[in-house]
């Protein structure tokens, strides 16, 4: 993050710059660039010594400084000029305005309670706005920085924003140079430890000019070439340019970088150049630490990863001179007939091959890059930017509510004003600035929570799989939405005191002080203002209630197996000296060096996992049966050693497990699940069936079912179980990969304490092997990550409306009280009874509680719409949701209530009656 | 006639005493004198500076002068020295506070731990 002081401080010499127009121009020019140098200095100072606490400091200091000092050095440059301002709007504009200033500062500074609320409030407000709109802003608005980023235009297929193919069509549609040069990349965790444990960074596979099309210059040595893009690597061997990030995380910005080697995948690269700060890759929110070339690629991956089934690559081209994003479409549509022709995978069925052939090629514009996030997350971050716009304008109406109250107070001193000869439109200016000078402190201290606040959020998006980064540092967009909503907040608050403050009658002016409840005007407006406050506030409670329980339902899924006992050991034996073949025996000598691991009371070893990313999915036919549909035969797969559905927790409901008699050679069998034998065989019990396996085209292998287990979850929680056949591992040597799962069973407690227990004992087996650990639990849990985000952000805002509303229907019943403290006194005095004047106050409160309660549920019928995609297992119109939001805000709400109300029964009608 | 010295003056003043400062320099021996209690932002500095030059307390100075002080050369940055009317000024500031200071310990309220 070395980039940050730069612009950091760029910013910081702007706003200075701005802030010094406050003072008269011939003080500024002759002492500005003095003092921007001594600010710039100072800051600087500030940056190395304190941590942010003592920045927030600094800058508040500097705020006032020069709102303190400018006004002076005007007032005294009148002075010295002789002509003194005149108190009335009669002066330059600027003077008055530099009046009205001084003045609300004056104000403010007497209410430092008031001030801070409102400030504070305003600052979350606007920070939660700016820190979602931030992530937004990064995630689909921000350019890539490449040169002319809008002629670049992501290939696709079909209707999708975002494809990736074969690294055979890349080459097809490169060598036809449709476009101003086209460019491939693939993203894959690399290991760059030289031995010993795995030390996984971001990785890019990408074609040699990839960086000459995109427009990114070396910031160090070189970028990749197309003589480095050869399989093997070119002249130079294989070459690695790193990211500027991984460059100051790994190297600490070594200028001597250049030559050194790197290891990838434990074979050597030479580091060939660095790229600058700003480029982050070609996927939004995946940078990449380390781009190698797809040539390359061949000495970390083998030979096959060039072919049909190897890397799979993102393809972006940019556009010729006057080419558009439609005609590009067209040119890849003109040629897809070949390029389809010419990369056709080995496919069995000739319903594949037909749909191969007919898949379109498309393009669209991706001036942004490629962002993944962006279809995945936009939807959430757009209702999560509702919810807290909402919030927002929950808070505003509080602030309003305390104006308001304070204008009230103020009456007095207003109507003197306007008997003076004071305009109206003078008493509004007025009320405006104080509410700018509350919202420019909140929006600046908003603008730094949202930073903070924008880290947090996008952390939250990072799996173990991968990291997520964005670069959240403030663009003119996210600058200028802050600067918007706080003027539009101003806008709000401040409207209604001054309106109120507009109709100050000269008249009042010669009263001694306003006749006692002769307030109903004011709490009219306060009232209504309590109304949408508490409409508004439920329509969250309900949102955050229908997330919750999107949440709960997903968490509550039964995935079919044990999600707390296991600890997943990933193996790759890749730079392992044990050859293909005896794979199965070292998955069975690895098995046993776990099991006898104390604390471990099984271990098993499978090629995927339910939820993972790899997915097997063999072809089957069932005797007996007609041919199947292609979508009847989609079914999973997995290859597992003995003991793996114990280790997993699934239950053998018929037949048996996998077992030592179960080796290469022997007579091969299947187990298959419940979901299995409900489609092929009506739910019968299928042990002792054979099926015909489908291996390649013309391949089969009769498979004798030995047993019959209980159903998992595959692709994803949110669907059933699918069908799924399990092999033995012994026997599906074709099935065997470099990597696969060891799954270790804890006897007791925490399976992640044993990681380290068993990564010793599996080095004393091999030590080449490259481990990584996760457990079950945060496998299943990073499934529904975005749920539980919006579950979080949801409930978070819900209970923070919940809690403004209360505070605003606390305020106004209060202060309602608080004028009617002669009149309830009066009432107590001639007998009223206590509880009586409590169900008043209550009575009241409850009639705008109501009012709002039925809006919000109105509200929330018609706004549950808008987030029906963003829900699981809960109808958008869930009537025990609204129920039980609307309880919990009568519930909040009597509590806000009935507090003024017990003091309103325990006034002295004798102490009210001796101040009359 | 001039008005009494401000506490920020007295500070720019004091700080001056030993020959030509620019900001900066005088902004860091005011926080250091202080023990950084007093933290002198650069609005309050330049508006007493103004004000000081305004009543020909200090001069602005620009060029080779400021090497005596062994500073790098920077054109952005202004030194500044104090008149012989600032000297004077200064002094007179001093021996009102010194014969404030001497009838404060005569009044004891400085205490003995304090007198030295």
């Amino acid at each position: 993050m070395t980039t940050q002081p730069d612009r950091g401080h760029r910013l910081a010499a702007h706003l200075y710059r701005l802030l010094l127009r406050a003072y008269p121009r011939g003080f500024r020019e002759h002492h500005g660039a003095a003092m921007l140098d001594l600010f710039l200095t100072k800051l600087n100072d500030v940056r190395q010594r304190a941590a942010s606490g003592g920045r927030l400091r600094f800058w508040l200091g500097t705020l006032s400084d020069v709102a303190r000092n400018s006004a002076a050095e005007r007032a005294a440059g009148r002075q010295r000029s002789g002509v003194t301002a005149p108190r009335q709007a009669g002066g330059s504009a600027f003077g008055a305005i530099v009046q009205d200033v001084r003045f609300a500062l004056r104000r403010l500074a007497h209410e430092p309670g008031f001030t801070t609320v409102a400030v504070l409030t305003l600052a979350l407000g606007i920070g939660a706005n700016t820190a979602i709109f931030s992530v937004l802003d990064a995630m689909l608005l921000r350019p890539l920085a490449a040169r002319e980023p809008d002629r670049l235009v992501a290939v696709t297929q079909g209707h999708e924003t975002w494809w990736e193919f074969p690294y055979p069509v890349w080459v097809e549609i490169r060598d036809r140079h449709l476009f101003d040069g086209a460019l491939a990349w693939s993203g894959a965790r690399v290991n760059t430890a030289a031995g010993g444990p795995a030390d996984f960074v971001d990785g890019a596979w990408v074609s040699g000019g990839a960086f000459d099309v995109l427009g990114v210059p070396a910031l160090l040595g070189r970028t990749l070439t197309e003589a480095d893009d050869r399989p093997g690597g070119g002249p130079d061997g294989p070459v690695a340019v790193l990211s500027y990030r991984f460059w100051q995380r790994r190297f600490g910005g070594a200028a001597d970088v250049i030559g050194r080697s790197l290891d990838i995948d434990r074979v050597p690269f030479r580091i060939v150049g660095v790229t600058p700060p700003r480029f982050l890759g070609l996927v939004a929110g995946l940078p990449f630490d380390v781009a190698l070339p797809l040539g390359a690629s061949t000495l970390a991956n083998g030979t096959s990863s060039l072919g049909p089934f190897g890397l799979y690559v993102d393809i972006v081209a940019r556009l010729r001179d006057g080419q558009t994003a439609g005609e590009a479409a067209a040119a890849l549509r003109a040629a897809q007939a070949q390029i389809r022709a010419a990369t056709m995978p080995p496919f069995t069925y000739a319903s594949d091959r037909d749909q191969y052939l007919e898949e379109p090629l498309s393009a669209r514009a991706a001036p942004t890059g490629l962002s993944p996030f962006g279809s995945r997350y936009e939807r959430p971050l757009l209702v999560i930017l509702g919810v807290v716009a909402s919030v927002l304008l929950v808070a505003c109406a509080n602030i309003a509510n305390l104006l308001l109250a304070r204008t009230a107070a103020r009456r007095h001193e207003l109507s003197v004003l306007v008997a003076l000869g004071a305009s109206c439109w003078r008493l509004a200016r007025q009320l405006l600035v104080e509410g700018l000078l509350l919202a420019a402190p909140g929006a600046a201290l908003g603008l730094m929570f949202a930073q903070w606040a924008g880290r947090f959020l996008v952390a939250q998006l990072s799996t173990q799989a991968y990291t997520v980064f964005f670069d959240l540092a403030p663009d003119w967009r996210v600058l200028a939405f802050t600067a918007g909503i706080g003027a539009g907040t101003v806008l709000l608050f401040s409207t209604a005191p001054a309106l109120r403050a507009a109709r100050a009658a000269p008249i009042d002016a010669l009263k001694r002080r306003p006749r006692v409840g002769a307030d109903h005007g004011r709490f009219g407006a306060g009232g209504g203002l309590v109304v949408a406050q508490v409409a508004l506030s439920l329509v969250l409670v309900v949102m955050a209630g229908l997330f919750v329980r999107t949440f709960t339902a997903l968490a509550a899924i039964d995935p079919g197996f044990d999600r707390d006992r296991v600890l997943i050991v990933g193996i790759d034996t890749a730079h392992s000296a044990v050859k293909p073949g005896a794979r199965a025996a070292l998955y069975a000598r690895l098995r046993e060096a776990a099991e006898a691991v104390p604390g471990v009371a099984r271990a098993a070893a499978s090629a995927a996992m339910p939820l993972g990313n790899l997915r097997l999915t063999p072809l089957v036919d069932v005797p007996g049966r007609p041919p199947m549909s292609a979508s009847n035969r989609f079914l999973y797969g997995n290859t597992v050693t003995p003991g793996w559905f114990a280790t997993m927790g699934l239950r053998v409901e018929a037949g048996r497990d996998f077992d030592a008699r179960d080796r290469e050679g022997a007579p091969r069998v299947a187990v298959v699940d419940e979901a299995f034998a409900r489609r092929f065989f009506a739910g019968a019990n299928p042990v002792g069936r054979t099926i015909q396996e489908i291996d390649s085209p013309g391949e089969r292998h009769p498979l004798t079912i030995v047993g019959l287990v209980s159903d998992a979850v595959y692709p994803s929680l949110r669907e059933t179980p699918p069908p799924t056949l399990y092999v033995p591992a012994a026997q599906a040597t074709y099935l065997q990969r470099t990597a696969f799962n060891l799954l270790v069973r804890a006897a007791s407690g925490p399976p992640a304490r044993l990681a380290r227990r068993v990564a010793d004992a599996i080095g004393r087996v091999d030590p080449d092997l490259t481990l990584t650990f996760r457990t079950l639990a945060d496998q299943i849990n990073a499934s529904f990550k975005q749920q539980q985000l919006v579950a979080l952000l949801g409930g978070f805002f819900g209970a923070l409306a919940l809690l403004l509303a209360a505070v605003g229907l606390y305020g106004v019943t209060a202060y309602g009280v608080s004028r009617r403290r002669a009149e309830i006194g009066i009432r107590l005095a001639l007998g009223a009874d206590p509880a009586g004047v409590v169900r008043m106050v209550v009575g009241r409160a409850a009639r705008l509680v109501a009012l709002g309660a039925a809006a919000g549920l109105l509200a929330s019928l018609w706004g549950a719409r808008f987030v029906t995609a963003l829900l699981y297992g809960v109808e958008p119109r869930d009537l025990p949701t609204f129920a039980a939001s609307a309880v919990l805000l009568s519930a909040v709400a009597a509590l806000a209530a009935w507090l003024p109300a017990r003091r309103a029964a325990r006034i002295d009608p004798a102490r009210v009656l001796r101040e009359e | 006639m001039h008005a009494p010295l401000t506490p920020v003056a007295f500070e720019i003043l004091l700080a001056l005493a030993d020959g030509e400062r620019h900001g900066y320099f005088i902004m860091q021996e005011v926080e250091r004198r202080s023990d950084g209690r007093l933290s002198l932002h650069p609005g309050t500095l330049y508006r007493a500076l103004n004000r000081l030059l305004g009543e020909r307390l200090i001069d602005e100075v620009t060029g080779p002068a400021a090497a005596a002080t062994g500073e790098p050369h920077d054109a952005r940055r202004r030194y500044y020295r104090l008149t012989d009317l600032g000297r004077a000024v200064a002094a007179a500031e001093a021996a009102r506070l010194a014969s404030q200071v001497s009838a404060a310990r005569m009044k004891n309220l400085l205490g003995r731990g304090d007198a030295s």
